[in-house]
């Protein structure tokens, strides 16, 4: 994840939330995606060491099909 | 010659349970003449709590104290079936199948009780200390050592329950993968912040920032615990664990495990966890199993710092001195 972001010049971190599963999203083994949470343990994380986020990142939920 | 400080972010999903092939687990629980219920298991405490955690969850699904809760496990001979302690499983299953065989052992108890107190069993409630009573009438009530032992030499009773949480064998589509292999998933995002010393190749893990999402905690204590001395483990895979850090001299290589080199106290960063709830509607209470994920994250997390601070793609682990160098000097060349 980290080389791909970086070869696109786009911040690991928010490269990671774009492209984290959420509810409703099939994975590869064809099972629907729920109780997922991935978006939300990286917002907090980036809240723990002050890596910026603009508000687009911010507002992401695993709740929301996109 | 520079100290070169990065900081790397890793994010992981990680499932509870592995059940292509069936994954069932069992419990019993029965109360002695004292009151004292004993959950009889096989399942292995190795260090990582479910003895407590279970204990908890009967505890709770009674209505009684935890110091009435006894937990008697890891004998295979005499214990119900448990699969094992592997994938996350533990506290899920077990957990799923103590509070069941607590919920079998309250109705009974609450029988008793209703015969003792000359009430219709609905109208009972537990207060959580130790006592049956009406509901609305709490002067009316009788003490669970008084009702364990009325069940034994009055009633002829046992007061006891039979658990199991069973998952399916998931049979693969061969066309299309397709699978149920797990119950739910549980979620992490590790933050590693390095130092790299471009001189030496050392590399120093400053601080580590963890989050992780576990469904419901059920001992958020316990809980940060295995996520700090997971990440510990992480940090020993990534920096430390190989037979031959002093590559090409072999002179004080270790020659055996008890040599094997691992983080000391004074290598363990700062450490700051944070535990985020979404509980699991197949879990005890919600919980999710985070046993072996805890280990994971820290990994990539410290690679990826290692390249912010000094430009090395590290592929092979351990990130030894001797690969920083290496790298260092490819990218001079």
């Amino acid at each position: 994840m980290d080389r791909i972001a970086r070869e696109l010049g786009i911040d690991p971190l928010r490269f990671r939330l774009r492209n984290a599963y959420r509810d409703g999203d099939m994975k590869a083994h064809r099972k629907i995606a729920e109780g997922t949470a991935l978006i939300e343990v990286m917002q907090k994380a980036a809240d723990l060491v002050g890596h910026e986020l603009p508000d687009e990142y911010r507002t992401m939920s695993s709740l929301e099909g996109r | 010659m520079a100290r070169l400080r990065g900081r790397g972010y890793a994010a992981v999903n990680y499932p509870t349970g592995m059940n292509l092939g069936g994954d069932p687990s069992q419990a019993l629980i029965h109360a002695t003449t004292t009151g004292t219920f004993v959950i009889s298991l096989s399942s292995v405490d190795l260090g990582q709590g479910l003895k407590t955690v279970v204990a908890q969850c009967a505890a709770e699904t009674l209505g009684l104290p935890i110091e009435n809760v006894l937990v008697d496990t890891a004998d295979t001979d005499t214990g119900p079936h448990c699969m094992g302690t592997f994938a996350s499983r533990g506290t899920h299953r077990v957990g799923n199948a103590v509070i069941m065989a607590a919920a079998e052992a309250r109705a009974i108890m609450l029988d008793v009780a209703a015969e003792e107190l000359e009430v219709d069993a609905v109208d009972l409630e537990t207060d959580g200390t130790g006592y049956v009573q009406v509901k609305g009438a709490a002067e009316k009530r009788i003490h669970i050592t008084d009702l364990a032992l009325a069940a034994h030499f009055t009633h002829g009773r046992t007061i006891s329950g039979r658990g199991v949480f069973m998952k399916d064998k998931s049979e693969v589509v061969p066309e299309t993968g397709e699978m149920d292999p797990d119950s739910c998933q549980a979620h992490a995002c590790t933050v590693a912040e390095v130092e790299v010393d471009d001189e030496t190749g050392v590399v120093e893990v400053l601080r580590m920032y963890s989050v992780y999402e576990i469904g419901r905690a059920l001992n958020p204590a316990m809980a940060t615990q295995q996520v700090e001395g997971g990440a510990w483990m992480g940090l020993s895979h990534a920096l430390f664990e190989t037979t031959e850090p002093y590559y090409p001299a072999r002179d004080h290589g270790p020659v055996d495990f008890s040599e094997y080199l691992m983080p000391g106290a004074g290598d363990v960063p700062q450490q700051r966890s944070v535990l985020l709830e979404r509980p699991a509607d197949s879990g005890p209470f919600g919980a999710k199993g985070i046993g072996e994920m805890t280990a994971n994250s820290p990994i990539p997390a410290i690679a990826n710092a290692i390249f912010d601070a000094c430009g090395v793609r590290l592929e092979h682990m351990p990130f030894t001195p001797e690969r920083v160098l290496r790298g260092l000097d490819a990218l001079r060349s």
